[in-house]
C-alpha cells in the first residue's frame, strides 16, 4: 500500500486481493505524457524499500522509541544501561 | 554466508537510494552514503568490524560493536540538540499593526485595506493585551515583529509596543528583538531616529530590478515603488547599518526565468543574504495567477544557486537563505528556527500571530484563512480568552499532532525527515485536511527536491562549494572558512 502511496503525484492506483495471496497493484497515469519506461522498474525498486523499511520498522522500533524518550525524559547512564539490559 | 550478527548491531536508521549508493540518515541526521552492495552486507551481518564501511557507520551511530548503552545515550543527546527549538515555545510573535497599507501588491496574501480605514489599525488597549501575553512564554528569547498592512503607518502603536515590552522584560529578562516588515514608503527621519535608538530590524522586500519589482509591488494608484524603496533602502543603510537592513523577495511568474537579475540586484544594494522564496497561492496571489509548476521553481532555483556559489567564489559575500537552513540541518548538530521546516510545525509552538483585533493566530496564512471565513486556526481572542486557553487549547494541540514529519504518510520513512518539516496550515487549504497528500504536495515536492540537490552537491564534496556552504552556515568570509581549515 505505501509503495502504491509513492506513485499517487503520475499515478491513480489501486490494490486489489486476487487469489491466495497475490495483490494486484494497478497504476493509470494521470496524464498520457508520462514516461512509463522504467515505471515497473521504480515500482520494484520501491517495493524492495518498502519491504526493508518494514522490516526495519519491527528490528528498531523499540531502540528508536529509547532514543527519543532518553531525549526528552533523560535518565543517568547507569539507568538507561539498566533500562537497556532489561 | 559469514554472519556477524553476534559482533554487531544495527541501529535505527532511514534510506533511501541515491544514484548507485545508499543514503543512510540515523535518528539525529547524521548521514553517511554507501554502495548497494555494501547496504546489503550491513542489512546481513557480513561487515567486518574492522573494515572502512563498519566503522564509518560505527561513526554515525548506525552500527555498534559495543554496549548499546553508549550509542542510545548518545543519539538521544544528538536528537535533543536537533529538537531544541522546542525550548523556545513561543520565541517569534507577529503583530499586524494594521491592515492599512500604501500599497496593492499584486501578490499580497494580507487582505490589505485603503490607508483611510483607521478602524483596522491595531489600538494601545489591544497591543497592550497582545504583549501581555508575549511575556506569559516561556521561551527565553523574544522576537516582536511589527508587520501589516504597512507597519509604518500605525506607527503611534509600534512605539507603544517598544516602550511597554521593554517596561516587561525588565522583570522578566529576556532575549527582545525587535523586527519592523515595512515596505519603507513612508519612511522619514523620525522614524528612523527611532529604529535606530531601539536598535529595531528593518526586514523590507524587494523583488529584483525596477521591472521586475514594479511588476508586482505597486501603490494603490497602481505605480511602481522601486525607485523610492531603493531610496530607502540606502537612507536605512546608512543610518542603521547594512546588517540591519534585511530583504525579502517572492518568487512569482514574473521574476522566476530571471532569478539570476534579483540576485543581481541584491548585490547592488549591499544585502548579504537572499531568500528565495515560493508564493503562497492565498488572497490576491491566487486570483491573479502568480504562480508556476513545481519543476519551473526547482530548475531555476538549481540554476541560480549555482549562479550564486559562483558570485561567492568570485569574492561577492551573498548567502542564499533556504539552502543555509537546510545545509544546517544536513551538515550541523544543530537546530534551526526557520517555521517551514520544523517538525513538529512552528505554527503556534514556534510563531504566533496577533491580528488588529487581538484575534491570534497560527501563522500568517491562518490569518489569511480567517479572512475568507474560515477560522479553523483562530486560537483565541487576547480580549477574551487566557494565555492556557490560547496556548493550550484544541487548535494549538491538532496543529501539532498533525504536523510531526515522524508520524505522517511518506514522511515516516523519509531519510530526508531531519531535515524537513510540515505545513498543516497550508495542507488543510488545498485539500481540506492537515496532514495533507505527500505524493501531490508542491510543499513536500519542492523541499525534496532542493535538499535532494543539495545532498547531491554534498555528495561531490568540491571543496570550493563546501567553503561557501560553511561560510554561509557559520556567516563568516570563504577566507575565514580556508584559514579555520589550516588551522
Amino acid at each position: 500500500m505505501k509503495t502504491c502511496y509513492v506513485f499517487q503525484d503520475r499515478f491513480h492506483t489501486s490494490l486489489e486481493p486476487d487469489a491466495g495471496s497475490i495483490l494486484i497493484a494497478t497504476l493509470i497515469p494521470k496524464q498520457e505524457s508520462i514516461d512509463l519506461r522504467d515505471i515497473e522498474k521504480q515500482f520494484k525498486d520501491e517495493l524492495i524499500d518498502q519491504q526493508i523499511r518494514l522490516e526495519n520498522e519491527k528490528l528498531f522500533s523499540g531502540i528508536r522509541k529509547l532514543i527519543v524518550e532518553q531525549a526528552f525524559k533523560p535518565i543517568t547512564y547507569p539507568e538507561l544501561k539498566a533500562k537497556i539490559k532489561k | 554466508m559469514i554472519s556477524n550478527s553476534s559482533v554487531y548491531m544495527i541501529l535505527p536508521f532511514r534510506f533511501m537510494r541515491f544514484g548507485l549508493d545508499i543514503l543512510i540518515v540515523n535518528e539525529a541526521g547524521e548521514y553517511v552514503l554507501i554502495s548497494g552492495k555494501d547496504f546489503d552486507r550491513l542489512r546481513n551481518y557480513q561487515l567486518d568490524t574492522k573494515e572502512d564501511v563498519f566503522l564509518n557507520l560505527r561513526n554515525k551511530h548506525i552500527v555498534t560493536d559495543t554496549d548499546l548503552t553508549l550509542p542510545v545515550y548518545l543519539l538521544a543527546t544528538k536528537y535533543r540538540t536537533k529538537k531544541s527549538f522546542l525550548n523556545d515555545f513561543t520565541a517569534l510573535h507577529i503583530f499586524i499593526i494594521t491592515l492599512r497599507c500604501n500599497q496593492k501588491c499584486r501578490y499580497c496574501q494580507a487582505s490589505s485595506e485603503d490607508e483611510s480605514r483607521l478602524e483596522f489599525d491595531m489600538s494601545a488597549e489591544t497591543a497592550k493585551k497582545c504583549v501581555d501575553l508575549v511575556f506569559r512564554s516561556p521561551s527565553p528569547t523574544i522576537k516582536i515583529e511589527f508587520q501589516g498592512g504597512e507597519p509604518l503607518l500605525n506607527f503611534e502603536t509600534v512605539k507603544y509596543i517598544v516602550g511597554y515590552a521593554k517596561k516587561l522584560n525588565r522583570m522578566y529578562r529576556k532575549n527582545l528583538e525587535f523586527v519592523i516588515c515595512t515596505n519603507l514608503l513612508g519612511l522619514n527621519e523620525e522614524i528612523l531616529d527611532y529604529l535606530e535608538e531601539h536598535k529595531i530590524w528593518v526586514s523590507t522586500s524587494l523583488d529584483g530590478p525596477r521591472n521586475l519589482h514594479d511588476a508586482n509591488r505597486i501603490t494603490r494608484k497602481g505605480t511602481g515603488t522601486y525607485d523610492l524603496v531603493m531610496k530607502n533602502i540606502r537612507v536605512a543603510q546608512d543610518k542603521l547599518g547594512i546588517e540591519r537592513v534585511s530583504a525579502l523577495m517572492v518568487t512569482t511568474r514574473d521574476n522566476v526565468y530571471k532569478l539570476n537579475s534579483v540576485v543581481d540586484e541584491y548585490v547592488n544594494q549591499r544585502f548579504n543574504s537572499i531568500f528565495i522564496r515560493t508564493i503562497h497561492l492565498y488572497g490576491r496571489a491566487a486570483k491573479e495567477k502568480l504562480g508556476y509548476d513545481v519543476g519551473t521553481f526547482t530548475k531555476n532555483y538549481k540554476k541560480t544557486l549555482d549562479y550564486i556559489i559562483r558570485l561567492n567564489l568570485d569574492g561577492v559575500m551573498l548567502s542564499e537563505q533556504y539552502a543555509t537552513i537546510i545545509l544546517k540541518k544536513i551538515l550541523t548538530p544543530f537546530a534551526t528556527t526557520f517555521v517551514d521546516l520544523q517538525s513538529p510545525a512552528g505554527t503556534g509552538i514556534s510563531c504566533v500571530v496577533y491580528g488588529y483585533n487581538g484575534d491570534v493566530f497560527v501563522s500568517d496564512e491562518a490569518r489569511m484563512l480567517s479572512k475568507m471565513g474560515d477560522n479553523r486556526f483562530l486560537m483565541g481572542n487576547v480580549h477574551k480568552n487566557k494565555y492556557q486557553e490560547i496556548f493550550n487549547g484544541r487548535v494549538i494541540r491538532e496543529t501539532v499532532e498533525n504536523s510531526c514529519v515522524e508520524n505522517m504518510p511518506l514522511c515516516s520513512e523519509c531519510a530526508f525527515q531531519m531535515y524537513c518539516g510540515a505545513d498543516p496550515v497550508r495542507n488543510y487549504s488545498i485539500r481540506g485536511d492537515l496532514l495533507g497528500h505527500r505524493p501531490t504536495s508542491e510543499f513536500h515536492q519542492i523541499n525534496y527536491l532542493v535538499i535532494r540537490h543539495l545532498m547531491e552537491l554534498n555528495k561531490q564534496n568540491d571543496s570550493d562549494i563546501m567553503n561557501v556552504f560553511w561560510s554561509w552556515i557559520t556567516n563568516r568570509s570563504i577566507e575565514e572558512i580556508k584559514r579555520s581549515k589550516r588551522g
